[in-house]
């Protein structure tokens, strides 16, 4: 699994796809990334900056950015938005205090012209631990039946066991491609 | 709709100012299947302009490789460019272009290029390219170079 087969048997209609990766800080953005590069994710430092996933193949790029989090990394966020095709946003489904906080940052990004109509995907990540609220609790909390300006599907999701990771990006690129 | 970003006319001062606080802090070759790594920059310098670096003759192989490059900055750089150009006995064999565009200041970043190999059969030999393949690698704030370090390749 991961995004090296996504780019080995994805379409090559366009040359270029550029993914941005967004949520709160610990929400597990760079977890599950690399989750999907089949590296080792037992120790991961707060990202101070992006991690950048560049893959090629015959002449396909896909990018994918994961910009940090923290309150303060969130101001330059806007500087990513450009030529963005996809968007995904992480949610810590295990952590309830903070689903407000999300919410209010996935509502900035929805009023984005640049990101305007850009397909959603929304991670329900952490579903690996108990106190996970489910994806459609979180769906509720983020008011994503509103949304109706854009393709969005959210899926429930662990970085640490790899549920659901691929179906998430597969819905994702696809929705991009035939767009 | 286009959104036109002015430029920053960067002054010698500042240009220096970005050179001084930039840093490449490491570099892993990997295989991106199996994660083995092929080569590592903890143990080297990568402050010379020229590094020999020898590689493990199975990243010719491998189904896909991976290079990761962290770097930092201390100021906020606005359109960063990577360019790399790989010279075979001189002659250039390839060119790529990366955009990074912003960069936060204060941060440090990753960069993971992933290539898919071509089938074995179609790849250079490792005769033919160890000692002779350099890899120019180039980083550049807008039209300032900030960074350049040279690569040439061998196999053990």
């Amino acid at each position: 699994m991961g995004l090296l087969n996504i780019i080995r048997k994805i379409k090559k209609s366009e040359k270029e796809l550029r993914i941005l990766v967004l949520g709160l800080d610990n929400a597990g953005k760079t977890t599950i990334l690399k989750a999907l590069s089949n590296e080792d994710i037992n120790q991961i430092a707060p990202t101070h900056g992006f991690n950048i996933k560049n893959l090629q193949h015959e002449g396909f790029k896909l990018n994918v950015w994961d910009v940090g989090g923290q309150e303060k990394l969130r101001e330059y966020w806007s500087n990513f938005y450009e030529n963005t095709d996809a968007l995904v946003f992480v949610i810590d489904s295990s952590d309830q205090m903070r689903l407000e906080e999300g919410g209010k940052e996935l509502d900035k990004l929805l009023g984005e012209a640049e990101l305007k109509k850009v397909p959603l995907l929304v991670f329900a990540n952490k579903q690996d631990l108990v106190q996970a609220l489910p994806a459609d609790e979180i769906s509720d909390s983020l008011k994503l039946n509103k949304i109706n300006d854009r393709q969005w599907s959210i899926v429930a999701c662990s970085a640490k066991t790899q549920e659901g990771l691929q179906e998430g990006m597969e819905w994702l690129i696809k929705t991009v491609q035939d767009k | 709709m286009e959104i036109q970003k002015k430029k920053r006319e960067l002054t010698a001062e500042q240009v220096q100012k970005i050179k001084d606080g930039f840093q490449i802090q490491r570099v892993i070759m990997k295989d991106s299947e199996t994660q083995q790594i092929y080569w590592d920059s903890i143990t080297e310098k990568i402050t010379q302009d020229l590094i020999d670096i020898t590689l493990d003759p199975k990243i010719i192989t491998s189904k896909a490789a991976t290079r990761s490059i962290q770097f930092s900055t201390k100021e906020k750089l606005q359109d960063l460019i990577l360019i790399q150009d790989a010279y075979l006995h001189d002659k250039k064999i390839e060119h790529f272009v990366f955009k990074f565009g912003f960069v936060m200041p204060d941060t440090v970043n990753t960069w993971d290029s992933t290539i898919v190999n071509r089938p074995p059969e179609q790849m250079l030999p490792k005769e033919i390219q160890s000692g002779n393949l350099i890899v120019d690698i180039q980083m550049f704030e807008q039209d300032h170079l900030i960074f350049n370090v040279k690569v040439r390749i061998f196999y053990s």
